[in-house]
């Protein structure tokens, strides 16, 4: 926890050999020179069908960067199937309290985790 | 002089002839012009939607090293008349909508005067306002006429028995936001006295009108105003007649005695300088079992602000479009407590063509005829309303060479079933139409000693091109080269000529220019080619030949086509291609109208799918003040974008035989792309802009 007075000097960011299969998708209302509507980043390891682990984060829904740790959590071990990832998205999502004018999101949100993640599964 | 050149200069791809003045930015725009000891000033605008200024403390503004004085409504200079509430600025107390001008100041640097206006503290009675329109507000009613001058409601045959008789009917309320015309050089004053006399550098889009109306404002004659404006960068109709500002600047200068630059921001534009009316409008269509029209029903609801009342004439070009025994056409308005709306280009064509070549879509699907087959079914033989033929009509020929270029034959019409990889792809029509008048104007062409040619004339180039194609039209009618010529325009000091508005300018200045020219040839001719040492020159009127035009419907028409792309997981809309097709007459210049074209089909998508003033229901204002959130298309938006036309031999339109082009290109685009959306899709989003949260929440839905 920052005090009062405190500067952050540097931000230490531990390697994630993984992340070498990873994707960053920015979803906007025109093409360019837009804010995200919502983005994801996510991280996946996968072998023999299965996540060993992931990392996945959502931007563009709440004030600060989501990181869908309920989503991730459900997914260590679990198939690397668009089932799973459906499953892990609606879980992550029921803690959404989205007001009348962003209740889109929650749909959005779903749709880019489980085609982002089922678009790595499949990379080579 | 006859025959000294080769070929005629109308035709030719000609390139600007102000081009290196504007790339190497030598062109002055109206903020631009530098006069001696001139101050600058910025306006306060009101923070309450509706009410009334109590009292304005400026202590704190003229306090700041720099200020010259701060003008409201009880220390401004009066204005002699207010016809038009809009422009009799810091006059009364009275606020008819949030953003509007309540105070001045005045600094010797915008910087300082900027400040100043941040300082005033204005004291507001405020009352509770009335922003939003509803298609069943209770001060919807019945304008006398909508703009300019056409019948507020129309009614031929019995259309509720044309609906009863048909085999197919499609019922649907389409809508469309408000949205701001954003010319790339915000609106502009430089207001300079000198004995009396009133100059502005003004950006506008016809100087010797603007003139008449400031003059009138000031109760000046209009003899004692010039108005100035040799380039403007864009207006789309919210230059067409003056704004608030060109007032505030003539009124601050004459009260520091000073010449005053008034730069309205990019942010005050959403408040000022007018916009496009929020629509709904209700669509009943009715056809036979052929897919023959058996009823049109088309009725508007829009806005004006209760300052001035500006009914737009949305459901007009549906009574020019489509053959139908049975037809209502309606117009109701709403004075809100809301910025006054204006002309943004095409206004009526382009929401009322959205609505109706959406309506034609649903009909199509509805009756299983091919959309491009529908519209050449009911192609009328003269104008259904009025009976009166056209000059020439050449929509099927538009819809048909469209249908061909674009690859339209074999198209499934069922929605929703194409995709290529994560996106869903759909094909759409429209048909385009827009009138083509002329209104009276003067021009003077000149013979120089030296062999060269002067054309001068009110006209204005907006950055249409004008000048380029007026100088080949005169170059023409003199029978010289183009280089030989030198068109004066944008300066009220100028022959009398009509505004660049109404797709109106090129048919009404050219005519004009020819008249001028043909005159001046003749007379040289009759001169024996000799020209005198002090030159010589002759004046044109075209006000006798414009009354004499013979009774005709004169309109051009287009079709557009267009592939989408819709994400199927996100909702976000692509457009690959898009396609214009346009019978407009002669095309004067292939370089300039292209341009214009491709410029209007890029604001119809831009349309379809993100220009939206968002309406703040608590503060009563629009929330998108900036490109940020206003968005316009970006480069990235626009991918094959294709304008073309056929060869339209027309001899009932003035001596060019050229229709407008510089609205056409607007109408009927964002209805090609809905439609395209819903062929993708199966969604159907009769709201714009088609934004990626409509089509999520109407079930858009692919993934897991």
């Amino acid at each position: 926890m920052l005090g009062p007075g405190d500067l952050i000097t540097a931000v230490e960011l531990t390697p994630l050999p993984f992340a070498r299969r990873s994707r960053y998708r920015k979803v906007r209302d025109r093409a360019s020179f837009s804010f995200a509507v919502a983005s994801l980043a996510a991280a996946v390891d996968v072998g023999d069908g299965k996540v060993r682990d992931c990392r996945i984060a959502f931007g563009g829904l709440a004030h600060a960067p989501w990181r869908a740790l309920r989503a991730e959590e459900l997914l260590r071990g679990a198939p690397a199937t668009q089932e799973s990832f459906a499953r892990a998205a609606d879980a992550e999502l029921e803690q959404a309290q989205p007001l009348r004018d962003n209740a889109f999101k929650v749909p959005l949100a779903r749709n880019l985790m489980v085609r982002t993640l089922s678009d790595l599964c499949e990379a080579p | 002089m006859a025959g000294t050149v080769d070929r005629p200069a109308v035709g030719v791809a000609m390139a600007r002839v102000e081009g290196l003045e504007k790339v190497t930015g030598a062109a002055r725009y109206a903020v631009e012009h530098d006069v001696e000891g001139v101050v600058h000033a910025s306006v306060v605008q009101s923070t309450v939607a509706k009410g009334v200024v109590r009292a304005v403390d400026a202590s704190d503004a003229l306090a700041l090293r720099g200020v010259l004085d701060v003008l409201w409504h009880e220390n401004a200079p009066r204005v002699a008349d207010d016809d038009d509430l809009e422009l009799a600025v810091l006059q009364r107390p009275d606020i008819a909508y949030r953003g509007q001008i309540v105070a001045v100041a005045v600094a010797d640097s915008l910087e300082v005067a900027r400040e100043a206006a941040a300082l005033v503290r204005v004291d507001y009675e405020a009352a509770p306002h009335d922003v939003e329109l509803t298609a069943d507000h209770p001060k919807l009613y019945k304008p006398d006429k909508v703009n300019p001058a056409f019948d507020t409601d129309t009614e031929r045959g019995d259309v509720e028995a044309g609906l009863a008789a048909a085999a197919t009917t499609i019922d649907a309320t389409y809508s469309t936001p408000a949205q701001h015309n954003n010319p790339m050089e915000p609106h502009g004053t430089l207001a300079l006295w000198r004995d009396g006399d009133l100059t502005l550098y003004e950006s506008t889009q016809g100087a010797p009108m603007a003139r008449d109306t400031i003059a009138k404002v000031l109760g000046l004659e209009p003899e004692r105003v010039r108005v100035i404006s040799p380039h403007v960068g864009g207006g789309f109709g919210s230059k067409g007649t003056p704004k608030p500002n060109a007032i505030v600047a003539a009124l601050a200068a004459r009260h520091v005695q000073r010449p005053v630059k008034l730069a309205v921001t990019r942010q005050q534009m959403f408040a000022i300088t007018g916009y496009r009316t929020p629509t709904i409008q209700r669509l009943r269509l009715g056809a036979d079992r052929e897919g023959r029209l058996t009823a049109i029903w088309h009725e508007v609801f829009e806005q004006s602000s209760t300052l001035r009342e500006f009914a737009e004439q949305t459901a007009v070009p549906t009574r020019t479009m489509y053959a139908a025994p049975n037809r209502r056409t309606s117009h109701r308005l709403a004075r809100l407590d809301v910025p006054t709306p204006t002309w943004m280009r095409a206004p009526g064509e382009t929401p009322g063509m959205y609505a109706l070549e959406c309506a034609m879509d649903e009909l199509a699907i509805a009756a299983r005829i091919d959309p491009v087959e529908l519209r050449i079914r009911n192609e009328p033989d003269v104008e259904p309303e009025s009976g009166v033929p056209f000059s020439s009509r050449h929509l099927v020929d538009c819809l048909r060479e469209g249908a061909e270029r674009f690859g339209w034959s074999g198209r499934d019409p069922k929605p929703g079933i194409r995709r290529e990889g994560r996106w869903l792809v759909g094909t759409g029509v429209a048909s385009s139409t827009y009138p083509a008048r002329r209104r009276p104007s003067q021009a003077i062409a000149r013979a120089e000693h030296d062999g060269r040619f002067m054309v001068r004339i009110g006209a204005a180039d907006i950055g249409t091109g004008a000048r380029t194609v007026l100088t080949q039209v005169a170059a023409d009618a003199l029978d010289v080269d183009p280089a030989l010529v030198t068109l004066e325009l944008g300066d009220s000091a100028l022959p009398f000529a009509m505004l660049a508005g109404g797709s109106m300018g090129t048919a009404s200045w050219g005519s004009a220019v020819v008249k001028a020219c043909a005159l001046l040839a003749e007379r040289l001719g009759e001169l024996g080619g000799e020209v005198p040492a002090a030159g010589f020159e002759v004046s044109a009127d075209t006000a006798e030949d414009v009354a004499a035009d013979e009774r005709l419907e004169r309109h051009a028409f287009g079709a557009q086509f267009a592939e989408v792309r819709v994400d199927a997981d996100t909702g976000e809309v692509r457009v690959p291609r898009l396609l214009g097709v346009f019978a407009a007459g002669r095309i004067l210049n292939p370089l300039t109208a292209r341009s214009q074209l491709i410029g209007g089909m890029t604001m119809g998508l831009s349309m379809a799918l993100h220009e939206e003033s968002v309406l703040d229901r608590e503060f009563g204002d629009y929330l998108n003040h900036d490109f940020a959130q206003y968005h316009v298309a970006a480069c990235a938006d626009v991918q094959q974008l294709e304008a073309t036309w056929l060869e339209e031999d027309d001899t009932h339109l003035n001596p060019m035989g050229a229709k407008g082009i510089g609205e056409i290109g607007i109408v009927g685009t964002a209805a090609a792309i809905a439609n395209a959306v819903h062929h993708a899709t199966a969604i159907r989003v009769r709201d714009l802009p088609l934004r990626l949260d409509r089509l999520l929440e109407a079930g858009l839905s692919a993934a897991g």
